[in-house]
């Protein structure tokens, strides 16, 4: 099939639901096609939110990786001299406070470096990781470069569970993310502070096959969106990374609570599905318009020490072992 | 009594499996050769359910609670490390004893692997 010239025109990018359901139909669209070449333009896009942010990135990176395979000489490994580029940027009429954005966030020293700047390496923004969970690194660059004193000032009991929540994010994206995925791609994460609201977002991205493919290989669970209901559920987990007897499966469940406690956004995305935790912290499902073929976690969590209940005082009795 | 300074073993943060496989194996090594064995989570910052479920979860395995209450003790251990001890606890006891048997669905799983 002739490999065509596409482009896409983003809209503007939030985090609330129309911005998932693009995102969703977007990465359905481009995984349709590969061979393709695309060039995103910014014309029409007044603003994207991390969420856009990781799913664009990752497409970008799932594109380079896929033109990388494709084009080894087969039998020889060498990469084809004749490969064009997949991805372009059209930034000519990009909103100049978009573009300022971009580059603050660091998105594109890895996207496009020809539209980067070299800058300090404790930003808060867009990054992607290696292929190996790197555990010392992510607990450190959370404390030493994103939970400072300097940028918010939150209680030293609050800063560890929003470093542990976001740590379970990071294990279930490198878990089932990442030993499933066949084109070798990285767990990208993009995060930002707003500081006049003292709110802190993040998102995960992995393109590795996503929740209901994984569950289904496991269990047999034949609709998907139980599947996903599945995976959401406190204990069950398709124990991917780890030996089988090792009792799995509380990070979803951990998350929800953090979120729940902190009155802060939780969605997860995946296939064709959105969970959300609602007021009575409950996770809530919803159908996307698209497909995603691995899993987006994005959290927002409210950094001001004043309302909200740390998860050490829930009021839900556990029982006490010890 | 044998004292185990978590923070000596994996330093300040106790969240990966890595780590807690490796206090695991210290609390088998020494348990048949002390009452009571003293984990000691002093200036351990940050927890996270993996660390749980790898050293302390997995003892549940061929052990019951009551066993791991009368031989473990938990000292220095914040209120968020406690809350996930035991929630890590409750659901390795569920899992454990769980009829649908997903352990072995889980051995499928390796078995293709390899």
């Amino acid at each position: 099939m002739a490999r065509q010239q596409i482009k896409i025109p983003l809209p503007p990018i939030r985090d609330d639901d129309s911005g998932y359901n693009y995102l969703s139909k977007l990465a359905d669209f481009i995984f349709e096609g590969p061979e393709n070449f695309y060039t995103f333009d910014f014309s029409r896009c007044s603003t994207i939110s991390h969420n856009g942010l990781v799913v664009i990135g990752g497409l970008c990176d799932f594109l380079k990786q896929h033109e990388t395979s494709s084009s080894m000489l087969k039998g020889f490994g060498l990469r084809s001299f004749f490969s064009k580029k997949k991805v372009g940027f059209n930034i000519d009429s990009i909103n100049p406070r978009l573009m300022e954005k971009l580059r603050a966030l660091g998105f594109w020293n890895f996207v496009n470096p020809d539209h980067g700047f070299l800058g300090s390496t404790d930003y808060i923004g867009y990054r992607e990781h290696n292929t190996v969970l790197e555990d010392s690194i992510i607990i450190s660059h959370l404390q030493d470069n994103w939970l400072t004193d300097e940028k918010l000032s939150i209680s030293e009991l609050l800063k560890s569970e929003i470093v542990s929540s976001i740590y379970e994010i990071f294990v279930n994206a490198y878990g089932h993310g990442l030993k499933e995925n066949t084109n070798n791609q990285s767990v990208i994460s993009c995060g930002h502070y707003d500081p006049k609201e003292k709110r802190l977002s993040l998102s995960v991205l992995d393109f590795g096959g996503g929740i209901v493919n994984s569950v289904q290989r496991h269990v047999a669970i034949p609709h998907k969106e139980d599947a996903f209901n599945w995976a959401l559920e406190v204990g069950n987990s398709t124990r991917t990374d780890s030996a089988p007897d090792i009792p799995r499966g509380l990070g979803f469940g951990i998350l929800q609570e953090f979120i729940s406690l902190n009155r802060g956004v939780l969605r997860i995305c995946s296939d064709s599905y959105m969970a959300t935790v609602d007021d009575s912290g409950s996770y809530v499902t919803t159908k996307v318009d698209g497909c995603f073929l691995g899993t987006l976690v994005s959290i927002t969590v409210n950094c001001d020490n004043k309302h909200y209940r740390l998860m050490s005082e829930a009021q839900e009795k556990l029982p006490n072992y010890f | 009594m044998i004292l185990i300074s978590v923070k000596e073993i994996v330093g300040i943060n106790a969240i990966s499996m890595n780590s807690g496989k490796k206090i695991k194996d210290l609390i088998i090594k020494d348990w048949d050769q002390t009452e009571k064995i003293a984990l000691d989570f002093s200036e351990v910052n940050v927890f996270a359910s993996p660390f749980f479920n790898a050293s302390i979860g997995a003892l549940l395995k061929d052990r019951d609670i009551t066993e791991l209450q009368q031989k473990l003790d938990f000292k220095g251990i914040s209120d968020h490390g406690k809350r996930l001890l035991n929630l890590v606890i409750s659901n390795a006891i569920k899992f454990y004893s769980d009829e649908e048997n997903k352990t072995e669905l889980g051995l499928d799983e390796i078995r293709k692997d390899i």
